[in-house]
C-alpha cells in the first residue's frame, strides 16, 4: 500500500483503535490509558498532515464493500477532506491535552477516553469518506458520541454540571410549566433525540438519491453530472425530477445537517449541550460535532450547484436560499441569546450557533452568485478560524469553571490578575469571535459578509452586519462580568474555603493558549498570503465548475466595492459593539441593569431573549407534552374503552354466561376437577418457571438469535 | 387407502405407538399394580419388535418403495434400528429403577412414544411430516427429563422446553419458506421443482436453510444452539440423558439428513462447504474443550456430545459435492450409528454408578474399577471408543470421516478433527485413569452392581468391539443405506 493510500486509514484508524485500545491500556494501568489515549490522537493528526504533505490531487480510494449492491467503500481524498482532516485532528489532540489536566480526578476516564477516541475517530471518517453509506454510519456514531459524552454524569448529582438557573428553593426554574433547566441525562437524550429529526430526512434524501443514481458515492454522481453536461444525455436526476422530488430530496437531505450544526429550527439542543466536561463541549463545539453539518453542505453543494445551473434544474436555487436564510436567521437568533445569558458555557453555545450560522450563510450565498467559489470559500475559511478560537474559549472556560466552582458569570468577575494566561488566552479567542481586524475571524467574517454583498442578497447581509454587532457586544459583555470588576460574593466564598484561586495547570494553560495565539497568527498572516493560498488550495477542483456557469453578477450595491463595504460596516459594527460592552462591563461607565430595568421594551426583550424567544418551550409544550398528550388518549380511549372493555367486560360476562350454560349441562364435579388441575399445574408450572434462572436461559436464546444472525450474514455475503 | 397403511413400516409404527398410548391406561382398567408392573414389559416387547422387524428391514428382506410423505428405504430402517436399540437398552436398564413404582407406566410410555416419533422422523420425506415427528419425539422428552422432580430436573426440563419451542418455531418457518417457494410439501418434490425455478427462488430457499440450520442445530446441538445440551442432559435421570443424546441426537441429524442434506445441491446461492465446515469446527472444538473442565461426569458426558456432533458434521459437509456425496454422508451415518452405541452405554453406565454410588461427581468413579469391576470395564471401553482408539468402532467412522475430508480438498478440516480428537483422550483418559489408578474417597468397599443396566452396558460395550472388527461390512450398510436416500425417493 502506498503512502498516499495508506494515510486516510491511519487519520481515521487510529482513533478507533485507540478507542478500542482503552479498556486494554486501563488493564495496564491510569498512567497508560491516559497518555495512549492522547497518543493515538497525535498519530491521527500526524497521518492528516502526512495527507495533506502527500496530497498532489483528487482522488478517490475504493475497496469492495458490498458487492451484491455493488457499493463500495470509498474514501475521497481532495481539498475540502484534507482540509477538514487537518482542522479537526489537530484541534482535537490539543483537547485530548488538555482532557489529561481537566478530567485528572474522574473516575471514570475509561468511558471518557473510549467516547473521546470514538467520537473523533467518527469525525475523520465522516469527513473522508465519499460513500454516503459510510457518511450516515460516521453520522450517526458522532451522534452517538455526543450523546455519550454530553450525558457522561449521568448520575445528574453535580449541579456543577446541569445547564439553567435553579430558584432559590433549588429548584429548576420553568417556563410555561416546561423545565428549562436540564440535567446531564436528559441533555444528551435531547441532543440525540434532536439530531436524529433531522437525520431521518437525511437518510430519505441519501435513499432517494441512490435510487436515482444508483450509487452512494458522492464522487460517482458529481463524474454522473458531468457526463450528463457535457455529452447533454445520461442525466442521473431525471427520474427524481420528474417525480417531483428533486428539490425535496435535496431539503431533506439538508436537514441532517441542519440537525447536526444546530440550525433553526432544531438549533435548540446544543445551548443544553455543554452538560459533558467542558473538553466535550468544546470538541462539539470546535471539532467534531457541528462542524459536521457545515462540512456536508460544503461537501454537497458543488452537486446541487451544478445541477441548478448546468442541468437546468433552477428549482435547486432555494436549497441555496434555504441554506443562506437558515444561516442569516440562526446566526441572527441565537446571537441575541448570547447577550442576555448568565452562563459562561452557554453564551459561548448560542455563539457558536451563531458562528455556525455565519458559516451556512456564506455557503448558501456561494450558490446564489457567479463565483460559486468566493460563498464556499468564505464559509470554510470561518469554519477554520471559529475552530481555533471557539476552542480556545471553551477550553479556557471550563479552566474558569473548574477554578471559581460556578457556571455562571456573574458569579465570578475580577479574575484578570488571579488567572493570568487564561484571560490572555480568552482575550486572543475573544477578539477574534468579536471580529477585531487583523485576527482570523475578522477576515472570516468579513470573507462572508462580502460575498452575500456580492451575490446581491442585501437582506442577508443586513441581518450578518447587524450581528456582528451583536457579536462584538456579547464577546467583550462575557469577558467583562468575568475578568474585570469586583470580585463576587461567591468567589470570596470560594477563596475563604479553599484558598486563593489560582491559574490552572500547564497541561490545561498551554494547549489554549496555542490556540489562541494561532487565531491572531493566522489573522496576521490572512492578508499576507496565507487567504490566497487556503482559497487556492480548495478552489482547485471547483474551478472547472464556477468556469462552466455564466450567471450574471449582481449589481454592485451604491456602485461600491462589496469588500469596502462589507469591511467597513463590520468594522463599524465591531466598534459599536465593542463600545456598548465596554462602557457596559469593563469600564462600567453605564450602569446595564438599571438601564435595562427603567425600559419596559429592554426589559421584555431581555426576557424574550433569555427564554429562547420561547421556541424551547413550545417544543416541549408541542412535541413532548402532545406525545404524552397522544399515548395517554390512547390509553384512555383505545386501551381503556376497547381493549379493557373487551377483556373485563365483555369477555367476563360472556364467560360467566357460557359457564353457566355449562353448568347447568356438567357436573359440579367435572369443572371442579378441572379446577383443581389447572390449579396444581399452574402452581407446578410457576415453581419451574421460578427454579430458571433467568439470566442464563435468556443467554441461551441470545445465543441462538446470534447464531442465526450470524449464519444470516454469512448468506448475505454470498447472495449475489 | 387400506393398502397404503399395510405397507412395510406403517404397521409397526402404528402398533408401537398404540402400544406406547395403551401402556398408562392399564392401571385405570386392572387390578393395582398391574399397569406399573406389566408396562415395562410390554414396552420392552414393542421396542424388540421394532429393532426386529427394522433389522429385517435393513438386511433387505422387506420391500422398499415410496409411499405417500414416507421413504421406506435402508436409511429409514438404519435410524430405526439406531432409535429402538437404544430404546430398548434405555427400557432395560431402567427396569429395575422404574418398574413398579408409581411413574412406571408414564416412564414406558413416553420411551416409546419418543422413540415412535423418531422413528416417523427417520423415514418421512415430507416436510410437514418432519415437523409433526420432530414434535412428536420431543414432546415426551420433556417430560422425562423432568422425570426426577428435583428442582435440578425442571429447571432442566425448562430450559429444554424454552429451547426447544424456540428452535420448532425457526423449524416450521423454514418449513414455511420452503413451502411458499416450491408449492410441495414433498421433498424429492421440492428438488424437482427446484431445478426448473431460477436463480432468485434458490436465494430465497437459503434463507429457509438458514433458518432449518438453526432450527434442528438444537436437536443437533450445533454451536451456537447446544447451550440448553448440558443442563438438560446433566439435569435429567442418565437413561434420560441417553435417550435424548443417542437418540434425539440422532433423530435431529435424520432430520436434517432427510431434508438439508438431500436438498444440498439446490442451496447452490451459499457456499454449503464453506458454512458446515465452519459450524463442524467451532463445535468440535466448543464440545472438547468445555469438556476438560467439568466436574459432573455427566456434564462431561453432554459436552463430549456436542464434539461428537461436530465430527459427524464434518461428513455432512461434502453431501452438496456430487463425487462424494454417497462416501461423506455414509461416513457421517456410521458416525452417527457408533455414536449411538458409545454415548448410550456411557450415559447407562453414569446411571449405573448413580444407582450403585448415588453421585455422578467424577470423583465417584475413583477406584471405581475395583468397587464396580463389570461397569468400569464396560466403560472403559465405551470410553475408549468415544476417544477413537482402534480398534474399537468410533475409531473407524472417524477414520472414514478423515478421509472425507481429505477427499474433499480440506487438510484443515481434517486436522483440525485429528487435533481434537487426540486431545479429547485426555478427558477421557482422565476418567479411565480415575477408575484404575485413583484411589475411592470414601473408605472403599464393593458395591452390589445393578443387573439391569449392567446387562445394557455390557451388551454396548459389546458393540464397540464388534462394530469395531467389521467395520467394512458396517460400512457397506451404511454406503447402501446413503445410497438408498437418493435411489428410492423418486
Amino acid at each position: 500500500m502506498e503512502i498516499t493510500e495508506l494515510a486516510p486509514w491511519l487519520t481515521w484508524g487510529f482513533p478507533i483503535i485507540g478507542a478500542l485500545l482503552t479498556p486494554v491500556f486501563a488493564a495496564l494501568g491510569e498512567k497508560v490509558r491516559d497518555y495512549m489515549a492522547v497518543v493515538f490522537s497525535f498519530l491521527a493528526a500526524l497521518a492528516a498532515t502526512l495527507m495533506l504533505f502527500t496530497y498532489t490531487e483528487p482522488h478517490v480510494l475504493e475497496y469492495p464493500w458490498i458487492p451484491s449492491l455493488g457499493v463500495t467503500f470509498a474514501m475521497r481524498v481532495d481539498p475540502l477532506s484534507v482540509f477538514m482532516a487537518n482542522v479537526v485532528s489537530w484541534i482535537s489532540f490539543l483537547i485530548m491535552v488538555y482532557s489529561l489536566g481537566y478530567m485528572a480526578h474522574d473516575p471514570d476516564r475509561t468511558r471518557y477516553w473510549f467516547f473521546m477516541n470514538y467520537f473523533i475517530g467518527n469525525m475523520l471518517l465522516l469527513v473522508l469518506a465519499d460513500n454516503l453509506l459510510v457518511t450516515f454510519i460516521a453520522w450517526e456514531g458522532v451522534g452517538l458520541c455526543s450523546y455519550q459524552l454530553i450525558g457522561f454524569w449521568y448520575t445528574d448529582e453535580n449541579r456543577l454540571a446541569w445547564v439553567g438557573d435553579f430558584d432559590e428553593m433549588g429548584r429548576p426554574k420553568k417556563v410555561f410549566g416546561v423545565d428549562m433547566t436540564y440535567p446531564p441525562s436528559h441533555a444528551g437524550m435531547k441532543a440525540f433525540v434532536m439530531t436524529r429529526v433531522g437525520d431521518v430526512g437525511f437518510l430519505i434524501g441519501i435513499l432517494s438519491l441512490f435510487l436515482a443514481t444508483g450509487t452512494f458515492n458522492l464522487s460517482k454522481i458529481e463524474e454522473a453530472l458531468i457526463h450528463s453536461i457535457e455529452s447533454g444525455h445520461g442525466d442521473p436526476l431525471h427520474a427524481l425530477a420528474a417525480a417531483g422530488f428533486l428539490l425535496p430530496a435535496a431539503l431533506l437531505i439538508l436537514g441532517g445537517p441542519v440537525g447536526k450544526s444546530a440550525q433553526f429550527p432544531l438549533h435548540e439542543w446544543l445551548p443544553d449541550a455543554m452538560t459533558g466536561p467542558t473538553s466535550v463541549s468544546a470538541l462539539i463545539h470546535a471539532a467534531t460535532m457541528v462542524k459536521a453539518g457545515v462540512y456536508f453542505v460544503a461537501r454537497f453543494s458543488p452537486i446541487v450547484f451544478m445541477s441548478a445551473y448546468l442541468l437546468g434544474y433552477g428549482q435547486l436555487r432555494l436549497f441555496f436560499e434555504a441554506v443562506a436564510w437558515i444561516g442569516a436567521l440562526t446566526a441572527f437568533i441565537a446571537a441575541t441569546q448570547a447577550m442576555v445569558a448568565r452562563e459562561v458555557k452557554k453564551v459561548l453555545a448560542y455563539s457558536t450557533v451563531s458562528q455556525i450560522g455565519y458559516m451556512m450563510l456564506g455557503l448558501g450565498v456561494a450558490g446564489l452568485m457567479a463565483d460559486f467559489i468566493v460563498g464556499y470559500f468564505s464559509g470554510l475559511f470561518h469554519l477554520m478560524s471559529h475552530a481555533i478560537f471557539k476552542a480556545s474559549l471553551f477550553l479556557a472556560a471550563g479552566a474558569l469553571i473548574h477554578a471559581a466552582e460556578t457556571r455562571y458569570m456573574d458569579e465570578m468577575g475580577g479574575l484578570k490578575d488571579k488567572m493570568k494566561y487564561t484571560w490572555a488566552a480568552m482575550m486572543l479567542a475573544g477578539l477574534s469571535l468579536a471580529g477585531m481586524p487583523f485576527f482570523s475571524g475578522f477576515w472570516s467574517k468579513d470573507a462572508i459578509l462580502a460575498a452575500s454583498l456580492e451575490a446581491g442578497q442585501v437582506p442577508l447581509f443586513v441581518l450578518g452586519v447587524v450581528t456582528a454587532g451583536i457579536t462584538a457586544f456579547y464577546t467583550f459583555r462575557m469577558l467583562g462580568v468575568i475578568f474585570w470588576g469586583e470580585k463576587s460574593h461567591h468567589l470570596e466564598e470560594i477563596e475563604h474555603h479553599h484558598g486563593e484561586i489560582h491559574e490552572a495547570p500547564p497541561v490545561m494553560w498551554i494547549p489554549y493558549s496555542i490556540l489562541a495565539v494561532s487565531s491572531l497568527v493566522i489573522g496576521i498572516a490572512a492578508p499576507l498570503g496565507f487567504e490566497k493560498m487556503l482559497h487556492g488550495f480548495l478552489a482547485e477542483p471547483l474551478e472547472h465548475l464556477v468556469e462552466a456557469v455564466h450567471l450574471e453578477a449582481a449589481e454592485a450595491v451604491v456602485g461600491l466595492d462589496p469588500h469596502v463595504v462589507a469591511m467597513a460596516s463590520s468594522i463599524a459594527m465591531f466598534l459599536i459593539g465593542v463600545g456598548f460592552g465596554y462602557y457596559g462591563y469593563i469600564s462600567r461607565r453605564i450602569d446595564v441593569k438599571s438601564l435595562v430595568d427603567a425600559s419596559g421594551l429592554l426589559k421584555g426583550l431581555q426576557k424574550f431573549f433569555y427564554n429562547r424567544w420561547y421556541i424551547n418551550p413550545a417544543y416541549y409544550k408541542v412535541f413532548i407534552n402532545g406525545t404524552l398528550w397522544v399515548a395517554r388518549g390512547v390509553r384512555r380511549f383505545f386501551e381503556r374503552l376497547i381493549i379493557d372493555g373487551f377483556y373485563h367486560t365483555f369477555l367476563p360476562l360472556f364467560t360467566l354466561l357460557t359457564a353457566f350454560g355449562l353448568y347447568t349441562w356438567f357436573e359440579m364435579a367435572v369443572i371442579d376437577k378441572i379446577n383443581d388441575a389447572f390449579v396444581w399445574g399452574g402452581t407446578k408450572f410457576s415453581n419451574a418457571l421460578r427454579r430458571i434462572h433467568l439470566g442464563v436461559l435468556q443467554e441461551y436464546i441470545f445465543a441462538i438469535a446470534i447464531g442465526l444472525s450470524f449464519l444470516a450474514l454469512y448468506l448475505l455475503m454470498f447472495l449475489r | 387407502m387400506m393398502e397404503q397403511i399395510l405397507k412395510p413400516p406403517v404397521p409397526a409404527i402404528l402398533i408401537a405407538s398404540l402400544l406406547g398410548l395403551i401402556t398408562p391406561t392399564l392401571g385405570r382398567y386392572s387390578k393395582e399394580r398391574f399397569g406399573t408392573d406389566v408396562s415395562p414389559h410390554i414396552a420392552i416387547a414393542a421396542l424388540l419388535a421394532m429393532l426386529v422387524y427394522s433389522t429385517a428391514g435393513v438386511a433387505g428382506l422387506l420391500p422398499g418403495g415410496a409411499i405417500p410423505t414416507l421413504s421406506v428405504d435402508k436409511l429409514g430402517y438404519l435410524f430405526t434400528v439406531v432409535f429402538s436399540t437404544v430404546g430398548l437398552l434405555i427400557a432395560i436398564a431402567s427396569f429395575e429403577r422404574v418398574s413398579g413404582k408409581v411413574n412406571s407406566e408414564a416412564f414406558y410410555s413416553l420411551l416409546v412414544l419418543s422413540v415412535v416419533g423418531m422413528t416417523v422422523v427417520g423415514f418421512s420425506r415430507d416436510v410437514l411430516l418432519i415437523f409433526v415427528a420432530v414434535t412428536m419425539f420431543s414432546v415426551p422428552t420433556y417430560a422425562l427429563v423432568a422425570l426426577r422432580k428435583t428442582p435440578l430436573a425442571s429447571e432442566a426440563a425448562m430450559k429444554y422446553f424454552v429451547v426447544s419451542t424456540l428452535s420448532t418455531g425457526l423449524l416450521i418457518y423454514a418449513l414455511s419458506i420452503i413451502y411458499g417457494i416450491t408449492g410441495t410439501t414433498d421433498i424429492p418434490q421440492i428438488l424437482t421443482r427446484l431445478s426448473f425455478m431460477g436463480q432468485s427462488a434458490r436465494d430465497m430457499l437459503s434463507i429457509g436453510f438458514i433458518f432449518l440450520l438453526a432450527g434442528l442445530g438444537f436437536e443437533m446441538a450445533i454451536v451456537p444452539f447446544h447451550l440448553w445440551i448440558p443442563d438438560a442432559y446433566d439435569g435429567a435421570p442418565p437413561m434420560v440423558a441417553a435417550l435424548l443424546a443417542a437418540a434425539g441426537k440422532i433423530a435431529g441429524f435424520a432430520a436434517f439428513i432427510r431434508l438439508a442434506a438431500y436438498l444440498a445441491p439446490a442451496f447452490s446461492a451459499l457456499n454449503w462447504t464453506q458454512i458446515m465446515a465452519f459450524l463442524a469446527l467451532i463445535t468440535m472444538t466448543w464440545g472438547n474443550v468445555a469438556a476438560l473442565m467439568q466436574k459432573r461426569f455427566t456434564r462431561m458426558l453432554a459436552y463430549s456430545s456436542i464434539a461428537h456432533a461436530g465430527y459427524v458434521l464434518v461428513g455432512l459437509t461434502f453431501v452438496a459435492d456430487p463425487r462424494l456425496s454417497i462416501f461423506a454422508l455414509a461416513a457421517s451415518l456410521y458416525h452417527l450409528f457408533n455414536y449411538a452405541i458409545m454415548k448410550s452405554g456411557s450415559f447407562l453406565a453414569a446411571f449405573a454408578v448413580e444407582e450403585g454410588l448415588n453421585s455422578v461427581e467424577v470423583t465417584a468413579y475413583n477406584g471405581l474399577g475395583r468397587r464396580m469391576p463389570l461397569t468400569a470395564f464396560s466403560l472403559t471401553m465405551l470410553l475408549l471408543a468415544l476417544a477413537g482408539i482402534p480398534p474399537l468402532n468410533g475409531f473407524w467412522s472417524k477414520v472414514f470421516l478423515f478421509w472425507a475430508a481429505i477427499s474433499g480438498e480440506m487438510a484443515w478440516l481434517a486436522v483440525a478433527m485429528a487435533v481434537n480428537s487426540a486431545f479429547s483422550v485426555g478427558y477421557y483418559g482422565w476418567i479411565i485413569k480415575r477408575m484404575y489408578v485413583d484411589r475411592p474417597e470414601a473408605p472403599s468397599k464393593g458395591v452390589k452392581e445393578p443387573m439391569a443396566p449392567l446387562i445394557a452396558i455390557l451388551i454396548l460395550a459389546a458393540l464397540t468391539v464388534i462394530v469395531g472388527i467389521f467395520y467394512p461390512q458396517f460400512y457397506d450398510l451404511m454406503v447402501k443405506a446413503a445410497r438408498s436416500l437418493y435411489t428410492t425417493s423418486s
